[in-house]
């Protein structure tokens, strides 16, 4: 009987390179590309803003022409949403995490997995290739607001927006191949023991983050579509013109139905990685586990009726501002809710001050100042004036930064072990949280006043503007900040690729974590559990038990030999395809 | 930093802006100071074994209770504020108060400013467009109906506390009530393009018999304008 299952699960270890590294279904080998692809990424988004930073700190000295500067912002906002965190958070970190910490042996659909990362792959390329069509890549701002974006007769970068708007589609596609397998694998591949209410928080976080993208992006991928017509074949979805009527607020209507949620689909899993690290470096369970997954639910649900609230100024009736202002505010509750919780999983812990603990610890702290400036861009009355001004800029830096690049540096530290079977080195690890907290506040803070003395948002210059004139030390001040932020990723690229080949020898469990992927080994093998299957016996953070006990946490599960799991003979889920 | 309140409702906006200052630095002190010290209290060589037990402080969950009540604050205020706001406007344009009105029209890469003339209406002969530049008599409600000629625009007057998306294809109104003379920035705040950053604008308030000689011979007005001040080259522009 073992012998059988063996043979099965070694399958693909006699594949060639190519089948086992490049074209794999094996999820870790996809987390891993999906990981490499969207750091590329990310480093090309952040190179992108420096120069634009530059630009914005020399004024007069140009670098940049005005078109490609807007050029750059658009991109530089697209490749870090569409590009960076969703590969990062919803491909990287879904595929390694999900299938280990459920104990299955892979994603319930593989096929489906691998066409997932291809087609990503796939708008990677054509997105790049829209930088080198003559007349550029798409300047319209990430959001892509029409008429700007759908008439030719206002703008000249037509092939680098169809490109882009084509790049999108695709990348829409990869995702919701991925999100089926989260969903499916999550709600259908549990091994034995593991209930809903068992998973770790960063399962959760992934799966609501799935399930809000699966309904939120249909509208958009519509959109899109409206928007091409209008682009390619002249129709009026969104224009106006002579002879016919469309509405540019429809597309507002759309992006923005799309866009919150969009925005809670990358920041439930960061905080979920939080989560994760605070419970195995603070050695306690985590406070309020049920609280924080019925307010993850409460925030995914009203994260869908909130999208008004960014166009409080964009000709919508008045009156619609006041349900808006209400939803937004009152999403601050559940994401109080969870900040709480985590706050008090520090309290009387036993803090290990790892890398990966200081970059969870960071974005933690800097996604409170996010959620708090919140509040004054949900108030509609404020809104008025702060309404895209740096402030805006400011405050979703201080959102999503944090949940996208800290909690990935903190989930990759964390994580790294398992992925290549290796251990970063801790002393550089320190080094770059250090410049890359300091840096990036030096970056984003300064922005929210600069909002507050009404710079506009996206503006190539502001120095020949009187009431702005004085402000241009903000500008100098961030755009240091920025430089320091992207020069201190330099110890991490070498310390990532170093300790790939050359790290230390990860055993199986480094941290002494309790959830289920440290049970396997470091890195695991292809179908995860060498013919044992972990059956689940404990609630996922059994940090610090009560008792005497010899080690300070209980692992959620035991490996089991899988002959003796099939002679009880059970029909409970035992993570088989 | 913040620009000087000029218009007769806002202090609604700067009110809002202290009230909610207030309660998140406040909590975000109160927040750091917690953080800060578990990290210093419970690091591993100080608290060699964590324990489980919270004690007092899992008193702190009722922070989300604090923190909905200061939400409902928050928005009940502000909300009122905005009542304030669009109820004027509405009840502006049904009554027919005596006010001002100038159309506003964006284009890429400047507003024009189409006034009426001494008839107060649009559409005769004494209509008259300026570029980028509003003229507006003080302690006098003023309307401004916004359109669009091409993209989408926005026109902010950070002094008025005001901002209002230009949208082609539809009208959309704002109105204010300046409180003081003075020459005041505007500016597009809605990506218009490559030329979107020079999209700038003066606003200038001027006392109420100032704004009838305006409007009885702009051109003769703006040579004055013009003489006395360092800002120059605006002037008549023809929109059609």
């Amino acid at each position: 009987m073992e012998s059988i299952i063996t043979i099965e699960d070694m399958h693909t270890e006699h594949q060639g390179f190519i089948r086992r590294y490049i074209f794999s279904t094996d999820h870790k080998v996809i987390a891993a590309q999906y990981l490499i692809t969207a750091l590329i990424w990310a480093l090309v988004a952040g190179l992108l803003a420096s120069i634009f930073r530059t630009q914005l700190a020399l004024s007069q000295k140009s670098i940049l022409t005005p078109e490609s500067y807007n050029a750059a912002v658009t991109m530089h906002g697209a490749i870090m949403i569409f590009w960076v965190a969703m590969p990062l958070l919803i491909g990287a970190f879904a595929n390694l995490c999900i299938p280990l910490m459920v104990g299955a042996k892979d994603m319930a659909f593989p096929g489906l997995n691998m066409l997932s990362y291809w087609v990503f792959f796939l708008s990677s390329i054509i997105l790049i290739s829209s930088f080198f069509v003559p007349s550029g890549p798409a300047p319209f701002g990430w959001t892509i607001y029409p008429p700007l974006s759908a008439d030719a007769r206002f703008t000249a970068a037509k092939p680098g927006e169809i490109l882009f708007l084509f790049a999108l589609l695709l990348e829409f596609a990869s995702m919701l191949m991925g999100g089926i397998n989260y969903i499916t694998t999550t709600i259908s591949l549990r091994t034995r023991g593991l209930g809903m209410m068992r998973l770790p928080i960063v399962v959760w976080m992934q799966l609501i983050a799935a399930l809000v993208f699966l309904f939120a992006v249909t509208p958009l991928v519509a959109g899109i579509g409206f928007l091409l017509l209008d682009v390619i074949v002249g129709t009026s979805f969104f224009r106006v013109t002579a002879q016919s009527q469309g509405d540019p607020l429809l597309w507002q209507h759309i992006f923005w139905f799309f866009g919150h949620p969009e925005v809670y689909v990358v920041l439930l899993p960061g905080l979920g990685i939080i989560a994760e690290v605070f419970a195995s470096h603070t050695r306690k369970p985590i406070f309020g586990y049920k609280s924080i997954v019925y307010a993850t639910i409460a925030s995914a649900v009203l994260s869908f009726v909130v999208w008004g609230h960014h166009m409080f100024v964009s000709g919508m009736n008045p009156s619609l501002s006041y349900p808006f202002a209400v939803t937004t505010i009152a999403i601050s509750v559940p994401f109080s809710v969870i900040l709480v919780c985590l706050a008090l999983t520090l309290w009387n812990g036993s803090i290990r001050f790892t890398s990966s603990f200081l970059f969870a610890l960071g974005s933690f702290a800097a996604f409170i100042i996010g959620g708090l400036t919140g509040l004054f861009l949900g108030s509609q009355v404020l809104d008025v004036y702060l309404h895209d001004t740096y402030f805006v800029i400011a405050h979703f830096h201080y959102t999503i930064f944090p949940s996208v690049i800290l909690a990935s540096f903190a989930g990759i530290y964390y994580w790294f072990p398992k992925l290549f079977g290796r251990t970063m080195n801790e002393f550089w690890g320190k080094v770059h949280f250090w410049g890359t907290f300091i840096g990036f506040n030096v970056f984003a803070f300064p922005l929210f006043f600069l909002g507050i003395a009404g710079g506009p948002r996206r503006y190539y210059d502001i120095t020949h503007i009187d009431y702005l004139r004085h402000f241009q030390w903000i500008h100098i001040l961030s755009t240091t900040g920025a430089v320091l932020l992207i020069a201190f990723q330099t110890p991490f690229i070498i310390n990532f690729f170093v300790s790939v080949f050359r790290g230390k020898q990860a055993e199986r469990n480094p941290w002494k974590a309790t959830t289920l992927e440290w049970l396997a080994e470091s890195p695991p093998p292809h179908r995860n559990w060498n013919g044992m299957v972990p059956v689940v016996v404990n609630d996922p953070y059994e940090y610090s038990p009560e008792g005497e006990e010899e080690e300070d946490f209980k692992p959620q599960g035991i490996l089991i030999p899988r002959d003796e799991v099939l002679r009880e003979g059970t029909n409970a889920p035992t993570g088989k395809h | 930093m913040w620009p000087k309140d000029i218009s007769a409702y806002g202090y609604w906006v700067d009110d809002t802006m202290i009230l909610v200052s207030v309660i998140t630095v406040a909590v975000a002190i109160l927040s750091f100071v917690i953080i800060v010290y578990s990290l210093i209290a419970f690091r591993q060589s100080r608290n060699m074994q964590a324990t489980r037990r919270l004690g007092a402080i899992s008193k702190l969950v009722y922070l989300d209770v604090v923190l909905l009540v200061l939400d409902i604050v928050i928005v009940s205020f502000s909300s009122i504020g905005w009542s304030h706001v669009i109820q004027g406007r509405n009840e502006l344009i049904k009554e027919h108060k005596n006010y001002v009105e100038t159309r506003v029209i964006g284009r890429q890469f400047f507003w024009s400013f189409v006034y009426p003339g001494l008839d107060r209406k649009f559409g005769t002969n004494d209509d008259f467009t300026l570029g980028n530049y509003l003229v507006v008599p003080v302690d006098t409600t003023v309307i401004l109906t916004l359109t669009s000629g091409d993209v989408i625009h926005s026109l902010f007057i950070p002094n008025l506390r005001v901002k209002y998306d230009a949208v082609p294809g539809r009208e959309t109104t704002e109105w204010f009530i300046a409180k003081r003379v003075g020459d005041y920035p505007i500016t597009c705040t809605q990506l218009c393009g490559s030329g979107h950053f020079m999209m700038q604008a003066r606003l200038k308030v001027v006392k109420k018999d100032e704004y009838e000689r305006f409007l009885n011979n702009y051109k003769v007005w703006l040579e004055e304008q013009n003489s006395k001040s360092e800002y120059t080259a605006y002037g008549e522009y023809n929109h059609n």
